[in-house]
């Protein structure tokens, strides 16, 4: 089965599909997604449901169908023309993972110590590490330890000075710190 | 009528008015750069500013700032992929991969030049439609408003080539996730699921930026590059020029992608957001080009002509009726009342100086936007050689910051990693965002008409002849979606070759 729709997509000139499964996944949790608001929505009497009523019918019929041509029919898996993909030979869910990683650690960072020190803390540690792994010796540590420094001080007063001195906006509080 | 027009061009470059339009210009391109920022933002810092000036200096000076907003927000769009506004998130689709392309200056000149006309055609349409204005809003009632909305969401759901189904199962995401919180009629919660934060509805701000922003910092984290990964950096000035060139060769495209921003700003409602996805929309869908989303110069002038001529007709019901077609024009209408100004038959009679000053205002803050717009582009464009880090070091802390201090909300932080990572499984799968997006922003507007048509002229409204219009029209453009889609796909060009 596998065999025969590799050569399939092959004779049409398209690569086989390494994404299929993570594919198929998405558009099962989709049509989950639309299910439950469906149920939910049941229950609102009038006005309330019929949009959200008239959007997981639609959805879920559209969604379903797209898991289906993605299961069973390949070839559906082109590039969006109203959205670009990744480029190929990277490895974005790598990439993802180390960036949630560093967005869930600013995250905690403003929560408990507060925005100011998040938003140095972390183009500083960011780009000291990024230079390390590029291959910066020991003799680069200095020379990243300076530029590090300074990417964290520009984002940092460019927030102070936008938001703070122009903007006047209220910083929120954190748990521990400012 | 000349006369006064041209009393108002040169009061315009007296002092201190003109100081006062270069301020708001400075500060309308200042907000545009900064995602998550709007015009409403601008017109907030302004509004105590403008209650102590007199009406035209404050006319000048927020019609600066208003004007220009999406001039600016092209710059991180195209440069980085992230939108400096919603308004801009067309453009992101073809100007980002010309940045990728060391187009970067090809992409901004042709979007400066673009927007600077579109603005203008925005306050020619302003001012040659204000007398003719009530006539044409009378016919647009609620069902109208309800299938204009619904078209433009078709338009953009059917452009999904992959997958038209792709396209429409996103649109009603967009749009069921649009319901979350208080119904508006009945006050009933809606997926509210126990959370305060919910009962308001989801923020946009967080959601545009998680869904475009943070798929492309990751996508330049996976590369381990630069933005402009091989192609060493050329002077901008020549490539500048050449955008430039490009714009006036696509001029057709300009006048109608123009046109459609200011009909879709003169519906009360709908905005920025919606006219440049409209206007990539239809470019997309008349050109028999493969080449579009990898780097089109067309799916940059469509846009951006657009969501600048949107400020004019955005200006016609504000102006002639006082209804402000979105929050940024309420504040303006709020500016006008505390000044002395009426919106209504007074203005194209008693008060039509302060009109033609808002008209010449919006053409000469496009034209000042975009020369300082090209004077510092040489530099700007450095940014798409910097290594990756460098640029996820400094615009990752500014995403978190703008989605927080928008509304001092820390939800809005989780809603922006929580849509970053939906956008990334959108992006890694083939499942377009833009239809999400459209929706989500139409959702309020279309449940409200619905509503209200089904309560007043029960399902009677459908048969009305520009509700009829209206649906063949979207129609028609989902049967083209799919007939395309069902065409077999021929060769896709290389972006070397298709640039050649």
């Amino acid at each position: 089965m596998m065999e025969q729709e590799t050569a399939s997509t092959l004779m049409r000139g398209e690569p086989a599909d390494p994404d299929r499964a993570g594919r198929i996944a998405f558009g099962l949790v989709l049509s989950l997604v639309f299910l439950g608001a469906a149920v939910m929505a049941w229950q609102w009497p009038g006005n309330s449901g019929r949009l959200p009523l008239l959007c997981c019918a639609v959805g879920l019929i559209c969604a379903v169908a797209q898991t289906v041509r993605d299961a069973f029919f390949a070839g559906s898996r082109q590039t969006e023309v109203m959205d670009v993909g990744f480029e190929a030979g990277t490895r974005p869910f790598n990439a993802a993972v180390q960036f949630f990683g560093w967005g869930l650690g600013i995250v905690t960072v403003t929560y408990f110590v507060g925005l100011p020190v998040a938003i140095f803390l972390f183009p500083l540690l960011y780009v000291f590490v990024s230079r390390a792994r590029a291959g910066e010796g020991k003799a680069g540590i200095a020379r990243s330890i300076v530029i590090a420094i300074v990417v964290a001080l520009v984002c940092w007063g460019f927030t102070y000075a936008v938001f703070d001195l122009l903007l006047h906006t209220p910083w929120p509080e954190s748990v521990w710190g400012p | 009528m000349f006369e006064l027009l041209l009393s108002s061009f040169l009061q315009l470059f007296t002092w201190p008015t003109f100081g006062y339009l270069i301020f708001g210009v400075l500060l309308g391109m200042a907000i545009g750069i900064l995602p998550g920022l709007g015009g409403l933002t601008g017109m907030v810092i302004l509004l105590p500013i403008a209650f102590t000036l007199d009406p035209i200096d404050a006319i000048a000076m927020m019609m600066g700032m208003i004007a220009v907003g999406q001039t600016t927000d092209t710059i991180p769009a195209v440069l980085l992929g992230v939108p400096g506004t919603s308004a801009a998130a067309a453009t992101v689709m073809d100007g980002y991969p010309l940045a990728q392309q060391g187009q970067a200056a090809r992409a901004l000149g042709a979007a400066y030049f673009s927007s600077m006309i579109g603005g203008i055609i925005g306050a020619a349409i302003l001012l040659a439609s204000i007398p003719v204005a009530r006539s044409v809003l009378s016919v647009i009632g609620v069902p109208e408003t309800f299938m204009l909305a619904m078209t433009g969401l078709v338009f953009v759901a059917s452009l999904s080539r992959g997958s038209p189904l792709k396209g429409i199962a996103m649109a009603m995401l967009g749009l069921l996730l649009s319901t979350v919180g208080r119904e508006s009629q009945s006050g009933r919660l809606r997926y509210d699921f126990g959370s305060f934060y919910l009962w308001e509805g989801l923020e946009l701000v967080p959601i545009v930026l998680g869904l475009f922003a943070i798929p492309e910092l990751i996508a330049l984290a996976a590369s381990r590059g630069s933005i402009a990964r091989e192609t060493p950096y050329q002077s901008s000035i020549r490539l500048q020029l050449y955008g430039m060139w490009d714009a006036v060769r696509h001029w057709f495209l300009i006048v109608r992608s123009s046109l459609i921003g200011v009909w879709i700003g003169f519906v009360p409602g709908i905005g920025g957001a919606v006219a440049d996805w409209a206007a990539y929309a239809w470019a997309r869908q008349t050109s028999r080009n493969e080449y579009f989303g990898k780097g089109d110069i067309r799916g940059v002038i469509a846009p951006e002509c657009s969501n600048n001529a949107v400020k004019g007709g955005d200006l016609i019901p504000t102006v002639a009726f006082g209804i402000p077609g979105s929050p940024a024009m309420a504040v303006l209408l709020a500016a006008l009342l505390n000044v002395g100004v009426m919106p209504g038959m007074t203005m194209l009679t008693d008060r039509l100086d302060v009109t033609l000053t808002m008209v010449v205002t919006l053409a000469v803050a496009n034209v000042v936007a975009t020369g300082l717009c090209l004077l510092f582009t040489n530099q700007l464009v450095k940014v798409v050689h910097l290594q990756h880090f460098y640029i996820i070091a400094f615009v990752l802390p500014v995403l978190i910051a703008s989605t927080l201090l928008t509304n001092a909300r820390f939800f809005d932080v989780y809603l922006l990693l929580v849509f970053g990572g939906l956008g990334f499984f959108m992006k890694l799968y083939g499942w377009p965002r833009a239809p999400f997006l459209i929706a989500f922003v139409l959702g309020p507007i279309i449940e409200r008409n619905l509503i209200i048509s089904v309560s007043f002229y029960g399902w009677s409204w459908l048969l009305r002849p520009a509700t009829i219009g209206l649906g063949l029209l979207a129609l028609a453009v989902l049967i083209s979606g799919m007939r395309r889609h069902s065409r077999p796909r021929g060769l896709v060009p290389a972006p070397q070759e298709a640039a050649k």
